[in-house]
């Protein structure tokens, strides 16, 4: 009797340990949460993460291939002038010095945007993956300033990338065409930039 | 003197004695006679009977103890649901994983980019016909900001304001920092990188966005946070002149001027050294026509 009575003392005592201990865990973890809008915020972001990460594993592989091909051409000439050829095409496509093709969306806007939306359109454009761009026929570099499109009376804006993505990402609810309005979206397999002017 | 332990020594069998005149201690108290075990009150028999003879006690502690450990061990790995703060752990927790994952990719990105000019490096010298293209090549990396960048310049402080923080206008945005960008590429910067406290130096490149998520702003998708500090290449006059000028920055001096939001240049700054673009440049579905 007295064997039992210790055993369930040493179990009461056990499950209050653990109660104790638990609840001290949660609310040290919940403590941490802001808001309830936070969850959801770290979502995107994490999925922000995820999509960059498989675009940086994907440079990774292609800058491992080159040197691999590099190392790999050390005696062959012909070799060596391909994948360096190749290399200084890529630069050329991302410095705008040639004229370039490939899928991505065409979006009309029939009305003046002012500089600071126009900024914000092509940051949502980049973030969406866009590879190239032009507003207007010119060709948008990384240091084109957006000023020399403030107020004029309509855009046609092009960019090349995956054209689903960049799809759904301008035109979801909330989206940057909600932001600025009566702006259309147009899935496209061909688009043609020009190469930039100066 | 005797009286401020009179609680300890009742309790052990000593005599009580009030220590307020006014409050005299009840007779029953008074009842209780000193015994031998008063000079020594661990040694007492009923403190063997209570703390050390009880062996309940003892089991009590060791539940306690194994309790705890074992809901520690239960809480080491996440359950998959026990309460609503466990997808916001799962998300903390995947967070901190792909943040680790995208350091590593951009330093191996760097270290691989090393390798490679060390390699053509070799080129040069044993492939001579090659060399027109490698500095062709090296020339079109620098313009595009893969490589490093040093020379005249300015250095920027944006930073969130002393007000709270509940105030949205009190924070610094990562719109300001994207017109702040804009308004120097209109007045010639050559080159631009912004660091967040504790980040790396994210230079601004051909695919580089700036993005806001709550209270973290992403620069080649790298989470940073204020003071952000903007270094700039290029004329330190018209650099200058260009975040002096209060209508292309209105949104950063109404804030500044209502809000307090920190916005300087740092005049110790006359030269910059501006690190590489990390982020992506993988242009897998642009092509030359």
């Amino acid at each position: 009797m007295l064997i039992l009575r210790r055993v369930a003392w040493l179990l009461l005592f056990l499950i209050v340990g653990i109660m104790l201990t638990n609840q001290y865990i949660i609310y040290t973890k919940i403590g941490s949460i802001k808001s309830a809008q936070d969850p959801q915020m770290m979502a995107v972001r994490v999925s922000q993460l995820y999509f960059d990460n498989a675009k940086l594993k994907a440079q990774l592989v292609e800058r491992v291939n080159h040197e691999t091909s590099l190392e790999n051409s050390a005696t062959n000439n012909l070799e060596t002038q391909r994948i360096l050829e190749k290399e200084r095409e890529k630069y050329k496509i991302i410095l705008g010095q040639t004229e370039v093709a490939g899928p991505g969306v065409t979006l009309s806007i029939n009305h003046t945007l002012v500089t600071t939306q126009i900024i914000d359109l092509v940051n949502a454009l980049r973030n969406s993956g866009a590879e190239a761009m032009s507003i207007n026929e010119k060709r948008i570099l990384t240091n084109t300033p957006m000023n020399q499109f403030n107020e004029q009376p309509n855009f046609v804006i092009k960019a090349i990338g995956d054209k689903d993505v960049l799809y759904d990402s301008l035109t979801r609810p909330g989206g940057i065409l909600d932001l600025i309005t009566n702006g259309q979206a147009e899935r496209q397999d061909e688009i043609v930039l020009p190469k930039a002017t100066l | 003197m005797a009286g401020n332990f009179g609680g300890f020594h009742a309790a052990f069998g000593g005599e009580m004695r009030s220590n307020y005149p006014n409050c005299p201690v009840p007779q029953h108290f008074l009842n209780i006679r000193y015994n031998k075990d008063m000079a020594n009150p661990f040694r007492s028999e009923k403190f063997r009977k209570i703390f050390i003879g009880n062996i309940a006690l003892a089991l009590a502690v060791i539940g306690l103890g194994v309790g705890t450990f074992l809901a520690w061990q239960y809480n080491d790995k996440l359950p998959r649901v026990i309460t609503p703060a466990v997808p916001y752990l799962s998300l903390q927790e995947m967070e901190s994983t792909l943040e680790g994952e995208q350091k590593t990719l951009k330093q191996q990105i760097a270290k691989t980019d090393d390798q490679i000019n060390a390699l053509e490096d070799q080129v040069r010298i044993r492939q001579s016909g090659m060399k027109g293209l490698i500095d062709d090549a090296d020339r079109l990396k620098a313009q595009a900001g893969i490589t490093q960048a040093k020379g005249p310049g300015i250095k920027i402080i944006l930073a969130d304001s002393n007000a709270p923080l509940n105030i949205t206008n009190a924070i610094a945005h990562a719109s300001d920092l994207r017109d702040l960008i804009n308004q120097l590429w209109q007045n010639g910067a050559e080159a631009i990188s912004i660091s967040g406290a504790g980040s790396m130096e994210e230079r601004i490149g051909p695919l580089t966005s700036i993005d806001c998520i709550v209270n973290t702003v992403l620069i080649n998708g790298t989470k940073t946070v204020p003071p952000f500090e903007i270094k700039v290449l290029g004329n330190r006059d018209k650099m200058i002149s260009a975040i002096n000028d209060r209508s292309a920055l209105k949104s950063i001096y109404d804030r500044v001027d209502k809000e307090g939001l920190k916005f300087t240049i740092d005049n110790n700054v006359r030269e910059v050294d501006i690190a590489s673009f990390t982020g992506n440049i993988i242009t897998e579905h642009v092509k030359i026509k």
